[in-house]
């Protein structure tokens, strides 16, 4: 069984995943009436692959790249962010959100990483969606499956998207794709970090490392596979108790808000169209 | 003869869009020579119709079916849609069209509702499996999760069909195989396997397409009584397959191997009988 879990990561054609990634995009873009995205780029592997698969999907005169550093992000990311948008040839705007995060934080000096983090992430999103109005794009998402099973992400900041191409891709399963589609080693060999405080690293955060998270998520959420059995095949029981609580206490983070019932029917329950709806 | 087969998209719940194309693939197969246009399921109103289910509805004495009907004395027609019965029951149906005229329906028997698929929240289940007369021959239409039942399949053998119908909507899954989906091969298995067990000619007419992001798998084939794969269709694009069949190929498959003719349905039958009275 733990053989076939690893199987089970592994991408076998990955043009062909890459074709159906880059359909979903161009399909899902202009039915809606739209040609371009906004894509916010970090400088890491995830926004990278996005913007990458959005390029072929839709030409790179229709990919705006935003990187939105604030002081205290690493140079790297944000020269990786300028290698992403120089390599693809896409506009590219960088805009520091210093100013208004310092602004608001006056108020709050005494303010934690994650209070700053998160704050970082919202402004980010909102920056987005200033640019998706103004240049009449879609925002499109960069989570991977393993971030977006276990909450690692701000409600409604990074997790705030119109369409995502690569959520349901593992992160291991990023790093193959990324490496396939030619995005430059050097974005998808460093260590994954959401760069929101110096030092900060996933891996180090999360408490495992992402192949053994995306062999364990793949395991009780692809496979259906119960924690008993998980152990069994040589998880270590700590481990695995881990990361199915962070799946449990994270769901809030993958849904809507809820509306308290009181009619025969209510938006969020049994009002059910697609989005896609007529389109 | 030639039969066409219809990879198509279609626009979620927007019948008349869906109609007008329909007509216009039925003009290019009858331009190819083809003398029967094969739809995929629910191709007039979508796939994830859901609480659409009530408002794309016909009824099969619709005078929105009048466009097909007048174009069925041009060409033959098998084409998917949302059926409300006399008694307000809303059914996946197939409709084969012919000279003018609703010559057969087949209810879709089978409805996934498990995973992705919630069919059974809106639809009524058919009870027939039933043969028909198509311009073809006698033939039989089976729709997506039917053909997943052994039965159907089964019913329609000794039946003595000849050509079987395999309507589909079948969203894209699995990334463990070659150019295609893992769904769309075992699709393929499938339609290699029934054509050669029934000494018939499988037609298998599937979606393109992307309904909020399920990306449907495309792929149609053809494959003859030998079980051969002798036309498949690209995995993300609409076109119509247009291919040749041959009658003589159904005889000299039933003459090679004489399944139909050894074929002991009574045995079947009591053996259903005892094992549904055992239980």
């Amino acid at each position: 069984m733990r053989s076939k879990i690893e199987r089970e990561l592994h991408i076998k054609d990955k043009s062909f995943i890459e074709k159906a990634l880059t359909h979903f995009i161009r399909e899902e873009v202009t039915k809606a009436g739209f040609q371009k995205v906004v894509v916010g780029i970090s400088g890491g592997v995830d926004s990278a692959l996005t913007a990458f698969l959005a390029v072929k999907a839709l030409g790179k005169e229709n990919v705006i790249g935003l990187s939105m550093p604030y002081r205290t992000s690493s140079k790297s990311s944000i020269e990786d962010a300028r290698l992403v948008a120089e390599t693809l040839e896409i506009e590219f705007h960088e805009i520091d959100i210093t100013p208004q995060i310092d602004a608001y934080f006056r108020l709050f000096p005494d303010a934690d990483n994650v209070r700053r983090g998160n704050k970082m992430a919202r402004e980010r999103m909102s920056i987005l969606y200033d640019f998706a109005h103004w240049k009449r794009a879609l925002v499109i998402g960069t989570s991977n499956k393993s971030e977006l099973l276990i909450g690692y992400s701000t409600r409604w900041g990074d997790s705030a998207h119109d369409i995502n191409p690569i959520g349901d891709l593992y992160k291991t399963q990023v790093w193959e794709m990324a490496e396939f589609v030619g995005v430059p080693e050097r974005i998808v060999k460093k260590k994954p970090s959401a760069d929101l405080w110096p030092g900060q690293t996933d891996e180090g955060e999360i408490g495992l490392s992402y192949r053994t998270l995306d062999q364990i998520l793949i395991g009780y959420v692809d496979l259906r596979l119960r924690r008993e059995e998980l152990v069994e095949i040589g998880f270590e029981p700590k481990v695995v108790d881990r990361v199915l609580t962070m799946v449990k206490n994270s769901q809030y983070k993958r849904k809507l808000p809820i509306i308290c019932k009181i009619a025969q029917r209510t938006v969020d329950k049994d009002f059910l169209y697609l989005r896609d709806w007529g389109l | 003869m030639k039969v066409a087969v219809a990879q198509f998209r279609s626009k979620l719940g927007d019948f008349e869009a869906n109609l007008e194309k329909t007509l216009d693939f039925c003009r290019r197969a009858k331009k190819d020579g083809a003398v029967l246009c094969v739809f995929p399921e629910l191709n007039l109103t979508g796939y994830n119709v859901w609480d659409l289910t009530f408002e794309v509805a016909v009824s099969l004495n619709s005078p929105k079916l009048s466009p097909l009907l007048e174009m069925s004395r041009e060409i033959d027609l098998i084409v998917g849609l949302v059926e409300e019965s006399p008694e307000h029951v809303f059914y996946n149906s197939a409709l084969y069209i012919s000279g003018g005229k609703i010559k057969h329906v087949h209810r879709k028997v089978y409805l996934p509702t498990y995973g992705m698929f919630d069919e059974g929240r809106f639809f009524g289940a058919g009870k027939r499996v039933e043969a028909f007369n198509s311009v073809l021959g006698k033939s039989s239409i089976l729709i997506c999760e039917d053909l997943w039942h052994m039965s159907t399949v089964y019913l329609s053998f000794i039946q003595g069909t000849g050509y079987i119908f395999a309507l589909s909507a079948s969203p894209g899954r699995g990334y463990r195989e070659k150019g295609m989906f893992g769904n769309a091969e075992v699709w393929m298995n499938m339609g290699e396997f029934y054509a050669r067990m029934t000494g018939s000619y499988f037609i298998y007419a599937n979606r393109v397409g992307c309904e909020d992001g399920f990306v449907f798998s495309g792929k149609s084939f053809v494959a003859n009584p030998y079980g051969e794969l002798i036309a498949e269709a690209s995995p993300f694009e609409e076109e119509i397959l247009t291919v040749e069949l041959n009658p003589e190929l159904i005889r000299s498959a039933r003459i090679n191997l004489p399944l139909l003719r050894d074929e002991k349905p009574e045995i079947t039958l009591q053996n259903l009988r005892r094992v549904l009275d055992e239980e």
